[in-house]
C-alpha cells in the first residue's frame, strides 16, 4: 500500500456559491484534481453519471433541486460513486440526515480545502479497495479477521478502538486523515467534542505502535491531523 | 408517552350502567314482592273472614254447643293443617278446634295476629262472640311465603340476566368507544416518539369522537408544518450566517498564503479561531432551539444504552489519564432506551468534557448506567453551589467559580435529555457533583 501514488481523481462538483466554487476548483487542482463544475442539482444529476467522474461534490441549498434530493435521484439511477455533501448546514442532525439519505460524507462550510481534499481521497480509495483480509503497510500487519496487529513481528497490544483506528489509518496511509474524519469513520461520532479526545487517542496509539523503534511513522499534520507515513525498522540494540 | 395505564373507562362505565340496572329492577322488584304479599294476606284474611260469619250465623240460629260441634266437625274433616280452629269460653278453657288454647290478645273486640304453629306462620283472626266465648279462625301462610319466595327467586334471576346482559353489552358499547379513543391516543404516543407522518384517520359517523379525530389530524398537520417552518426558517438563517463567514474565512485564507509578515499571520489565524468559534457558537444555540422545539431531524430508535455508553467512556479513558484524573465505569448490561443515539452520546460525552474542563488534577469521575434509565457521572471535585444546579443548565449560565466555554455545554445536555424524554439534575456527592440524567417518571427521575 505504501507505493500507492496520490490519487488523480477527476470530480464533478455541484456548488451555486461562485467564490466558494472558484476556491473548491482552485485547492483541488493544486492537488492535481480535476474538476467539472455545474451551479444547478439538475446539471448536477445530468452530468453525475459521466463514467470519468470518481466522486461529486453537492452543496445541500441549491436554487430549485437540492442538493439531498440531487443525491437521491443519483442513487435512484443506480450512480453509486462516492458522493460528499458539503453545506452551510453543520449541525449533527443535519450531518446524519444527509448521509441517511445516501451521502458518503458530509462537510460542513467555512472548511479547510485540505480536509477536503482528504476526505475525496479517503472516499475513492475506500470504493475502489478490495475487501483485504490482511492490511499491509511497510512492517505493520493488520489480521482483520483475527483482529491482530504487529509491527515487524512484534505483537502489539491494541484495544479494538486502537485497532479500528490503525485499521482507518492504514486504509488512509499516505494521506492526511484529519480529526473530523477519525471521529465520524472509527467512533462514528458526528459532533466535534468540547475536549481533544482524539488527540490524546491518537498520542496513545502511536506510543504504541512506535515504542521500541527509532523513528516516529504516525505522523502529525499541523492544523489538519494525522498521516500514517512511512515507518521504519526496530532501533538497533 | 405516559407511562402509567389508565383504568379504561369503558370498564368503569359498563360497571356503573350494570349497578343503575341493579338498583333500578331491585327496587321494582322489592315493590311487586311487597303488593304481592299484601294481597295475597288480604286474600286470605277474606277467606278467614267469610269462615268466621259462617260460624257466628251457627251460633246465633244454633247455639254455641252446635258452633262447637260444626268446628269440630271441620277439623275432622280438614286433613292438612291449612285450617285452624278454636273455640274458648271466657276462663280460657278451649271448647272446640285444633289450636292449643292461647292468650288472645285481642279479649273484648276482634282481632288479627300472626302466630308460629307446628312450626309454620299462620294467620290468626279472633272475634268475641255472644256469650263471651272466643272464636278463633286461622289459615296458614305457607303458601303465600312459598308465592313470595318463588316470586323473589324469579325477581333475582330476571335481574341477574338483566344486569348480566346490560353489562355485556355496556362493555361492548363502551369497548367501541374506547378502541376509537385508542386510535388518538395511539397517534399522539407515535407523533411523540417521532412519527410525524402517523395521523388518526377517518372515523365512521358524525359523533363526537369522529370530530376529536378530525380536529387532532387537523392539529397534527399543523404542528408538522410548524416544526417545518421553524426547521426551515433555522436552515435559513444558518445558511445566511455561515455563508459570509465562509467566504470571509476564504479570504482570510488567501490573505495568510500570500502574507509575508509574520507579525500578521498570527492576527489573521486569531480572526480565522474567532469565524470558527462563532460558527460553533451559532450551531449550538441552534440545536438546543431545535432539540426543545422537537424540529431536529428525528431518528429515534430503540438502542442499547450500555454499549453507547461504554464506548463513550473508552474514547474518553485516555483524554481522563492525561488530564491526571480517574475515570471509572459501572455500566449494567444490557440497559436499552427509545431515542437518538447520537443525542444521548452527545449527553454523556458533553457531561464528561465538562468534568475534564472544570475538575483538577487528580479528581476522580465515576459513570453508572442503570436500569430505567439511569446515567449518572459524579466526581470528587468542588462541586456545584445549590443555588447555581438549575442555573448551569440555562444558556449562558455557568457555575460561579468557572469561566471556561461558551456556557452552552450543560444547557445543551439538558435540552437533548428532555427531547429524549430524560431528566437532568444535578446532587452533592459529598464531596462534588452528580449529575443525574434519568428517564422521566421513575424514581431517580
Amino acid at each position: 500500500m505504501r507505493d500507492d501514488p496520490p490519487l488523480a481523481l477527476h470530480i464533478l462538483l455541484i456548488e451555486d456559491d461562485a467564490l466558494t466554487a472558484a476556491t473548491i476548483i482552485s485547492s483541488l487542482q493544486a492537488a492535481a484534481f480535476t474538476v467539472e463544475h455545474v451551479t444547478t442539482g439538475e446539471q448536477g444529476v445530468q452530468r453525475g453519471g459521466n463514467a470519468a467522474i470518481d466522486a461529486i461534490i453537492i452543496d445541500r441549498m441549491l436554487p430549485g433541486m437540492g442538493g439531498i434530493e440531487a443525491i437521491a435521484r443519483l442513487r435512484a439511477a443506480g450512480i453509486d460513486k462516492p458522493m460528499l455533501i458539503l453545506s452551510a448546514l453543520g449541525r449533527s442532525d443535519h450531518r446524519i440526515e444527509g448521509l441517511d439519505q445516501g451521502a458518503d460524507d458530509y462537510l460542513a462550510k467555512p472548511f479547510e480545502p485540505a480536509e477536503l481534499i482528504a476526505r475525496l481521497r479517503a472516499l475513492c480509495r475506500r470504493s475502489g479497495q478490495p475487501r483485504l483480509s490482511v492490511l499491509v503497510h511497510d512492517d505493520i500487519a493488520l489480521h482483520i479477521e483475527a483482529r491482530t496487529a504487529h509491527r515487524a513481528g512484534r505483537h502489539l497490544r491494541l484495544s479494538p478502538k486502537e485497532f479500528d483506528l490503525l485499521r482507518y489509518l492504514m486504509e488512509n496511509a499516505g494521506e492526511t486523515v484529519t480529526r473530523a474524519m477519525l471521529l465520524r469513520h472509527v467512533w462514528n461520532l458526528h459532533f466535534d467534542p468540547q475536549t481533544n479526545v482524539i488527540d490524546v487517542n491518537l498520542v496513545r496509539l502511536r506510543r504504541k505502535l512506535e515504542a521500541g523503534f527509532s523513528e516516529s511513522c504516525l505522523e502529525t499534520v499541523r492544523g489538519q491531523g494525522y498521516r500514517l507515513g512511512a515507518a521504519r525498522g526496530p532501533e538497533p540494540a | 408517552m405516559s407511562r402509567f395505564r389508565p383504568v379504561s373507562i369503558a370498564i368503569r362505565q359498563a360497571l356503573l350502567t350494570a349497578a343503575v340496572v341493579i338498583i333500578a329492577t331491585g327496587g321494582f322488584a322489592v315493590l311487586m314482592l311487597v303488593v304481592v304479599d299484601r294481597v295475597a294476606r288480604t286474600e286470605l284474611l277474606h277467606t278467614i273472614d267469610t269462615d268466621i260469619a259462617g260460624l257466628v250465623d251457627v251460633q246465633a240460629g244454633s247455639g254455641a254447643a252446635q258452633l262447637a260441634q260444626r268446628i269440630a266437625d271441620r277439623t275432622d274433616f280438614v286433613t292438612s293443617p291449612a285450617s285452624y280452629y278454636l273455640l274458648i269460653d271466657t276462663g280460657n278453657h278451649r271448647l272446640a278446634g285444633n289450636l292449643a288454647a292461647m292468650p288472645v290478645p285481642f279479649a273484648r273486640t276482634s282481632g288479627t295476629t300472626e302466630r308460629s304453629v307446628n312450626g309454620q306462620p299462620v294467620l290468626l283472626r279472633g272475634t268475641v262472640l255472644r256469650g263471651g266465648v272466643v272464636l278463633v279462625v286461622g289459615r296458614s301462610l305457607v303458601n303465600v311465603n312459598a308465592l313470595d319466595t318463588d316470586l323473589a327467586r324469579l325477581f333475582v334471576f330476571v335481574e341477574a340476566t338483566i344486569a348480566g346482559a346490560s353489562l355485556l353489552v355496556g362493555l361492548a358499547l363502551m369497548r367501541r368507544l374506547t378502541l376509537r379513543i385508542d386510535r388518538i391516543n395511539q397517534a399522539f404516543a407515535d407523533f411523540s416518539a417521532g412519527n410525524t407522518a402517523v395521523r388518526v384517520g377517518p372515523m365512521p359517523g358524525t359523533d363526537e369522537i369522529s370530530t376529536l379525530a378530525f380536529h387532532t389530524d387537523h392539529h397534527l398537520g399543523q404542528v408538522v408544518a410548524l416544526i417545518a417552518a421553524q426547521r426551515e426558517i433555522s436552515d435559513n438563517i444558518a445558511h445566511e450566517l455561515r455563508t459570509p463567514l465562509s467566504h470571509l474565512d476564504t479570504h482570510l485564507r488567501e490573505a495568510m498564503a500570500n502574507n509575508r509578515d509574520p507579525a500578521i499571520e498570527p492576527i489573521l489565524q486569531a480572526a480565522r479561531d474567532k469565524i470558527g468559534s462563532v460558527v460553533t457558537l451559532f450551531d449550538a444555540l441552534l440545536d438546543i432551539a431545535l432539540a426543545e422545539s422537537g424540529a431536529g431531524y428525528a431518528g429515534v430508535v430503540r438502542f442499547d444504552l450500555s454499549e453507547l455508553a461504554a464506548q463513550v467512556v473508552e474514547l474518553y479513558e485516555a483524554s481522563a489519564e492525561e488530564a491526571g484524573m480517574y475515570l471509572t465505569a459501572r455500566i449494567a448490561p444490557g440497559v436499552f432506551m427509545h431515542g437518538e443515539p447520537m443525542q444521548v452520546t452527545r449527553i454523556i460525552a458533553n457531561l464528561l468534557d465538562n468534568a475534564l474542563r472544570h475538575l483538577p488534577e487528580g479528581s476522580q469521575v465515576r459513570l453508572a448506567v442503570s436500569a430505567g434509565p439511569v446515567i449518572m457521572i459524579e466526581d470528587d471535585g468542588p462541586g456545584i453551589p445549590e443555588a447555581d444546579r438549575q442555573a448551569v443548565f440555562q444558556r449562558f449560565r455557568r457555575s460561579g467559580s468557572t469561566s471556561a466555554g461558551h456556557g452552552l455545554g450543560l444547557a445543551l445536555v439538558h435540552s437533548l435529555a428532555t427531547r429524549n424524554g430524560l431528566t437532568a439534575r444535578i446532587e452533592d456527592a459529598h464531596p462534588g457533583a452528580r449529575f443525574i440524567i434519568a428517564a422521566k417518571g421513575t424514581a431517580a427521575g
